[in-house]
C-alpha cells in the first residue's frame, strides 16, 4: 500500500516537470529573442509579449478559418511577424539604439497599441485552436499528450537552429561582433542597421513561433502576451542579459522550479518563488547566471 | 530682481490661485475626482524623478504607494488611529522599506536596477493579494476605508471631509507642499550633489562623493512621498486594491516624467497633467483610448526626445529671438 503511493507519487512528479519542461521550453524561445534584442540593441522590448500574441492570432487564423497545415503555419507565421518587427525596428527604434529609457518608452507604446488594435479586429473571447496532434503517449507511467511532446522537440530544434546561426554562420558572427562592440563591429564593415533589423526580426519571429506552439494547448485571446513576457524577464535576469546559453538554462530552471513549487505549494507561492530567486541572483551575482558586465 | 522673474511668479502665483478656486467654478464631483487624480499623478511623478535625478530608474513606485497605501487603511481601520497620524506613518512605512532595500540594491545600474525594482514590486504586489487574506483582503483588497477624520484649524470652521470639495483641498495642499519641497531640495546643494551622480558617478566618487549614501537618500525620499500618495489615495478613493498599484501604473508613473521631459523640474508636473488630462478626454472612446494613448507616446519620444517640456523651451527661445530682432 506504502508503495503504491510512493509510486504514484513518482509518476505524479514526472508528469509536473514533464510540464514544468515543456512550459519552460516555450518560455525560453521567447526569451531568446528578447535577449538578443537586448544584446545588440540595448533594448528592453516591452512589445515581446505582443509577437507572441500575433503568432498565436496568426495561428487562429490560419488553422481554424483556412485550414492550413500546421507546419506550414509555424514558417507563416514567422515569417509575417518577422517582418512586421523588421519594419517596426525601422521606424520606431531606430532613432533609440543604444538608449534604454526612450526604447523603453516606445515600446510600451507600441505595446498598448498593437494590443488594442487586435483587440478591437479580434474580440475579447478565448478561441481555441484545434490540436494536430491527438492522443496521449505513456512516458515511465506519466500521461504526456504528443502535443506538448512536439512541442518540446520543435523548441529544441529552434534553440539549436539558433545556435548554429549565432556560433557558425557569417550573420551570426556579426550578430555577436555587435553584441560585443558596436564601434568596433562598424570599423570593421559590419553593416550594423541591417543587422540591427534582422535580429529584431529574429527575435519576433521567435516570439510568434511560441505564440503558435503553445496555441493549441491553451487560447488565444489579445491578452496573452503578458504572462511569457513577464517569464522571459524572470529567465533574462536569472540567466545573465544578453546571454542566449543564459535565457536556456534560467528557463529550465525557472520552468522545474514553478512546476514543482505549485505542486507542493500553491500558484502564487510558485510565482514569488520565481521572484525571490532573481532577487537573490541580482543581489549576489548581478550579472546572471552566463553575464558578463 | 528683473523683469523676468516676476512674470515666472505672476504665473506661479495664477496657477496655484486658479488651482484653488476650481471648486467655485465647478462643484461636478466628476471633475474634482479628476483634479485629484491628477495632482496625485504630479506627487508621484515628482517623487520618482528625484530618484531619476541620482541616476536610476525604479519600476516599483506604485509598490512603495501600495505599501502607504494598505499601511495607512489597516492603522486606521483595524487599530482606530486617526489619518493624520496614520498618513506620515505611511510615508515612513515606504521610506524604510525603500532604506532597505535601497541600500542593498542601489549598487547595481541602468537595466540591472530597473529590473530589480520590477521584480521587487511585483513580489510585494503577489503579497498583497495572495497572502494573510484576513490583513490585506486578498485579490479585491480593502474596502471602505474610511475619509479622514474631520479637523478643526483655528478661525476656520470645522473641516469634515465627505464630499470632494474638502478632499480636492486636501490633495491640492499635499501636492503644493510636495512640490515646494522638492523645489527646494533640487535648488539645495544636495540637488546638485544628485544631479553630478546622474551626469558622472564615477567622477562624482573620485572626488569624495558617497555616492551610495546619496542614492539611497534620493530613493527614501522619493519612496516616502510615494507612501504618502498611496496613504491620500486610500482614504480618498475609499478603496485599495492590488491590482491598481501594478506594474503597469509603475510604468504609467516613468512615463510621465519621462514624457513631461526628465531633465527639468517642471517636466514631471506637465507630463503628469498633460497625460492624465489626455487619458479622461479618450476614455469616452473606449477601447480607442489605449491606442491613442499609446500612439501619443511614440510621437513624443520621436519628436520630442526630451520631453512636452522641450517643446515650451523651444517656443519660448524662439519668441525671445524674435523679440531681439525687433529691438534691433
Amino acid at each position: 500500500m506504502k508503495r503504491d503511493i510512493l509510486v504514484m507519487d513518482m509518476t505524479l512528479l514526472l508528469q509536473v516537470t514533464l510540464n514544468g519542461l515543456m512550459l519552460g521550453m516555450i518560455y525560453i524561445v521567447v526569451a531568446l529573442g528578447l535577449t538578443l534584442i537586448f544584446s545588440i540593441m540595448n533594448v528592453i522590448n516591452f512589445a515581446h509579449g505582443e509577437m507572441y500574441m500575433l503568432g498565436g492570432l496568426v495561428a487562429y487564423y490560419f488553422s481554424e478559418q483556412l485550414q492550413i497545415p500546421y507546419m506550414l503555419i509555424l514558417v507563416l507565421a514567422m515569417i509575417l511577424v518577422g517582418v512586421f518587427g523588421i519594419v517596426v525596428e525601422k521606424i520606431f527604434f531606430r532613432p533609440f539604439r543604444g538608449e534604454l529609457l526612450p526604447a523603453l518608452i516606445v515600446s510600451l507604446g507600441l505595446s498598448m497599441t498593437i494590443q488594442t488594435l487586435t483587440l478591437l479586429n479580434f474580440g475579447t473571447e478565448d478561441q481555441s485552436v484545434s490540436t494536430v496532434f491527438p492522443g496521449m503517449i505513456n512516458f515511465f507511467g506519466a500521461l504526456f499528450s504528443k502535443e506538448r511532446l512536439a512541442i518540446v522537440i520543435t523548441c529544441i530544434v529552434f534553440i539549436l537552429l539558433l545556435y548554429l546561426l549565432i556560433q557558425r554562420s557569417k550573420i551570426g558572427c556579426a550578430i555577436r561582433a555587435i553584441a560585443e562592440d558596436r564601434e568596433a563591429a562598424a570599423l570593421q564593415g559590419v553593416n550594423i542597421d541591417r543587422i540591427c533589423s534582422f535580429t529584431f526580426g529574429l527575435g519576433c519571429a521567435l516570439a510568434a513561433a511560441a505564440g503558435v506552439l503553445i496555441a493549441p494547448v491553451f487560447y488565444v485571446n489579445p491578452y496573452i502576451g503578458g504572462l511569457p513576457l513577464l517569464k522571459a524577464f524572470i529567465i533574462i535576469i536569472l540567466g545573465g542579459m544578453g546571454s542566449l546559453l543564459g535565457a536556456v538554462v534560467g528557463g529550465l530552471i525557472l520552468g522545474t522550479v514553478e512546476s514543482f513549487g505549485t505542486f507542493f505549494l500553491s500558484v502564487p507561492a510558485s510565482n514569488l518563488l520565481g521572484f525571490i530567486i532573481i532577487i537573490l541572483m541580482l543581489l549576489f551575482k548581478p550579472s546572471g547566471l552566463f553575464g558578463h558586465e | 530682481m528683473n523683469k523676468k522673474y516676476y512674470t515666472k511668479y505672476f504665473t506661479i502665483l495664477g496657477i496655484i490661485v486658479f488651482l484653488f478656486i476650481i471648486p467655485l467654478l465647478s462643484s461636478d464631483p466628476y471633475h474634482l475626482q479628476v483634479l485629484m487624480v491628477l495632482l496625485l499623478n504630479i506627487i508621484l511623478a515628482i517623487s520618482l524623478w528625484i530618484i531619476m535625478t541620482v541616476g536610476q530608474l525604479s519600476l516599483a513606485h506604485a509598490a512603495f504607494m501600495a505599501v502607504g497605501a494598505y499601511t495607512s487603511a489597516l492603522l486606521v481601520m483595524k487599530l482606530g488611529l486617526t489619518f493624520w497620524l496614520a498618513m506620515p506613518v505611511s510615508g515612513i512605512m515606504a521610506a524604510v522599506l525603500a532604506l532597505v532595500i535601497g541600500s542593498i540594491t542601489l549598487r547595481l545600474k541602468g537595466a540591472y536596477f530597473l529590473l530589480v525594482t520590477f521584480a521587487f514590486g511585483e513580489i510585494l504586489i503577489l503579497i498583497f493579494s495572495n497572502f494573510w487574506e484576513a490583513l490585506f483582503g486578498g485579490v479585491s483588497g480593502i474596502i471602505g476605508v474610511p475619509h479622514p477624520d474631520p479637523i478643526s484649524i483655528p478661525f476656520i470652521p470645522k473641516i469634515h471631509f465627505v464630499s470632494k470639495v474638502p478632499l480636492y483641498y486636501l490633495a491640492l495642499s499635499l501636492t503644493l507642499i510636495t512640490v515646494l519641497i522638492f523645489y527646494r531640495l533640487k535648488n539645495s546643494r544636495l540637488g546638485l550633489t544628485f544631479g553630478a551622480l546622474k551626469e558622472a558617478d564615477l567622477l562624482a566618487e573620485c572626488i569624495g562623493i558617497d555616492i551610495m549614501k546619496y542614492k539611497v537618500m534620493a530613493f527614501t525620499a522619493g519612496c516616502f512621498f510615494a507612501g504618502i500618495a498611496g496613504s491620500l489615495y486610500a482614504h480618498s478613493f475609499v478603496v485599495v486594491t492590488p491590482i491598481d498599484f501594478s506594474f503597469y501604473h509603475s510604468v504609467y508613473i516613468l512615463i510621465y516624467v519621462v514624457v513631461g521631459g526628465e531633465s527639468s523640474f517642471l517636466g514631471p508636473i506637465l507630463g503628469a497633467s498633460a497625460l492624465t488630462l489626455l487619458s479622461e478626454i479618450l476614455r469616452k472612446f473606449g477601447h480607442y483610448e489605449s491606442i491613442g494613448y499609446g500612439i501619443a507616446l511614440i510621437l513624443v519620444m520621436l519628436f520630442l526626445p526630451s520631453g512636452i517640456i522641450s517643446l515650451f523651451e523651444r517656443i519660448i527661445f524662439k519668441v525671445q529671438k524674435l523679440f531681439k530682432r525687433i529691438n534691433g
